[in-house]
């Protein structure tokens, strides 16, 4: 862990400044092995232009720090390599090497990268255990990265078996700084033996999420999805602080990738359709999913899962279908204002 | 033609009652009674539904007279008190659980009942409380009721589900369960009772 110190590496100058040999930095670089959004994050907290931090990089420059450079650097340092390098005894100096990059310069420009507001995951996690990849229905190119969607996911969670689950991963050297942010709205419609589909009007309760409950989609028939208003949707978290699926919800992460995992039930109410006249009940789960990269959203995925109920006493196999997916800039309006709604600390989101 | 009429609970008019006028099995006008319990509608309906939340939780319907009017009234004896407790499986605690109660009337399609005013959308159930406590007391119109038990969360896929909670069995005071009903029970309420409700959790592919 980072010292309380500077060590022997270390070098005050006349100047009251810290320095770090090129040496040095060469040598924790090559040992730390840094992920490029650590290498931003830390350079941020320096304050240190492109030009600068490539010249570390290189090997071309010493690094001089203020005293309170040094403080920054050990209190960034110390979160975010925090249980990944107990070995390494990190002093100043090889936290130090680590601010150095944020890629190829890209001018004369000074101006600093500012640290990310959604904190990098440097930790891993294996809540899903797959025994079946499923089915990719797409895969792309997001940034230096990749996005794949996939249907029909076995494995377990915990001692819970699943099928049918529904899969997002992002690969990518910068998936430290990569989260998914998802939204969830429903719609359950019941179908009479005239063929006249009505939609189910209820409060969905969900766990953790700020406003406690959203209100099931209208509009919809048998072939048509209904048309979600704010009201509708409701940001898919288990966490009342932390809007990210992750925050509670099946995910991978190792330090290469991270994967959610998620299936929705077909829900209760759907008995009371059928206990109402209906002959055929559709419960479709609408999820729109989106990569948020340092803060932006990169990448939005639509995909809805139905259930076509033709009886009260059998639960179908569900039908994953993906609608869209593609680079995206921005949550669209009506999801934004439900996300800035239920979590307003995270409207730098947008 | 309208539709018109009068409601009163008790003898007294009611006020505020939400009245559906029915035609083609379909709700084509919603209206409200006044203070003197009055209520006109502008169609020529062919039921109408008196719907009742308070001095007790309930519908009736009626037929209009040929020049339209309907009186629709609820005496004393029409109301009975529901008495429920809730039996828990070992272990559980329940912090919340869903009552839906829907009334089942004979001469009304059920999704009448629990539609949506004039829109093309109904409810589950006809009313709702969310309960927190060991049990409920209820005044309601005499008749047949369906109930369900229901306690289910929306969430992301966990190692520990949220819990879910059906309605299991519903024991009369004869020591009769009340007859299984799309995922609820049902029974009649023809005077004050006290029932048993016990409750378990759900499974996961159960719907």
């Amino acid at each position: 862990m980072p010292g309380d110190h500077p060590t022997a590496a270390d070098d005050h100058d006349d100047a009251g400044l810290i320095t770090v040999s090129r040496g040095d930095i060469s040598r924790a670089l090559s040992k730390r092995k840094p992920s490029l959004s650590e290498l931003a994050t830390l350079g941020a907290e320096l304050a240190l232009g492109p030009l600068q931090l490539a010249a570390l990089l290189g090997g071309k420059a010493d690094l001089r720090l203020t005293q309170e450079q040094a403080d920054n650097l050990r209190a960034s340092a110390a979160s975010a390599v925090a249980g990944t390098n107990e070995a390494a005894s990190d002093d100043v100096t090889q936290s130090a090497s680590l601010c150095g990059s944020s890629g190829t310069p890209s001018g004369g420009s000074p101006t600093p990268t500012p640290a990310p507001k959604v904190a990098s995951v440097t930790t891993t996690s294996s809540a899903f255990s797959e025994t079946d990849a499923g089915t990719t229905m797409k895969s792309d190119t997001v940034g230096s990265g990749t996005v794949a969607i996939r249907r029909d996911v076995k494995g377990n969670v915990g001692t819970r078996a699943i099928v049918n689950a529904f899969a997002l991963t992002y690969k990518g050297s910068d998936s430290a700084d990569a989260h998914w942010l998802q939204f969830i709205h429903r719609e359950i419609i019941g179908i009479d033996s005239a063929g006249t589909a009505t939609p189910l009007v209820q409060a969905i309760t969900s766990s953790g999420t700020r406003g406690g409950s959203y209100d099931l989609t209208q509009g919809g028939d048998a072939t048509k999805f209904g048309t979600p208003v704010e009201a509708n949707y409701n940001t898919d978290t288990t966490s009342s602080t932390d809007p990210f699926y992750e925050a509670g919800g099946a995910n991978n992460r190792s330090a290469g990738e991270t994967t959610i995992f998620d299936k929705p039930s077909a829900h209760a109410a759907v008995q009371t359709a059928f206990a109402n006249g209906a002959v055929r009940v559709i419960s479709r789960a609408h999820f729109d999913t989106f990569l948020v990269q340092t803060d932006k959203v990169t990448y939005h995925s639509s995909l809805t899962m139905t259930y076509d109920i033709a009886s009260a006493s059998t639960t179908p196999a569900p039908v994953t279908a993906l609608n869209s997916a593609g680079a995206a800039s921005a949550l669209p309006g009506t999801i934004q204002k439900r996300f800035h709604a239920q979590f307003p600390t995270f409207n730098f989101i947008k | 033609m309208t539709t018109h009429g009068t409601i009163t609970v008790m003898g007294v008019p009611a006020r505020g009652v939400e009245v559906y006028a029915v035609r083609g099995g379909k709700v084509v006008a919603v209206a409200h009674s006044d203070p003197e319990g009055r209520f006109a509608v502008d169609v020529d309906a062919e039921q109408v539904l008196a719907r009742f939340v308070e001095p007790a939780v309930g519908v009736r319907a009626a037929t209009p007279g040929a020049d339209g009017a309907v009186q629709i009234a609820v005496e004393r004896a029409d109301i009975v008190r529901l008495t429920g407790t809730l039996a828990t499986p070992a272990g559980v605690t329940i912090d919340w659980i869903d009552l839906w109660l829907t009334p089942r009337l004979p001469e009304v399609a059920p999704r009448i009942v629990v539609a949506v005013g004039t829109e093309n959308a109904q409810r589950p159930c006809y009313w709702a409380r969310r309960l927190t406590g060991a049990g409920f007391e209820l005044r309601l119109l005499r008749g047949t009721w369906a109930m369900w038990l229901v306690r289910e969360e929306d969430g992301g896929l966990t190692a520990e589900p949220p819990l879910t909670l059906t309605l299991d069995t519903l024991l009369l005071p004869n020591g009769d369960e009340a007859e299984a009903h799309f995922g609820g029970r049902q029974f009649a309420l023809d005077r004050d009772l006290q029932v048993t409700a016990r409750v378990r959790v759900r499974t996961e592919d159960e719907l």
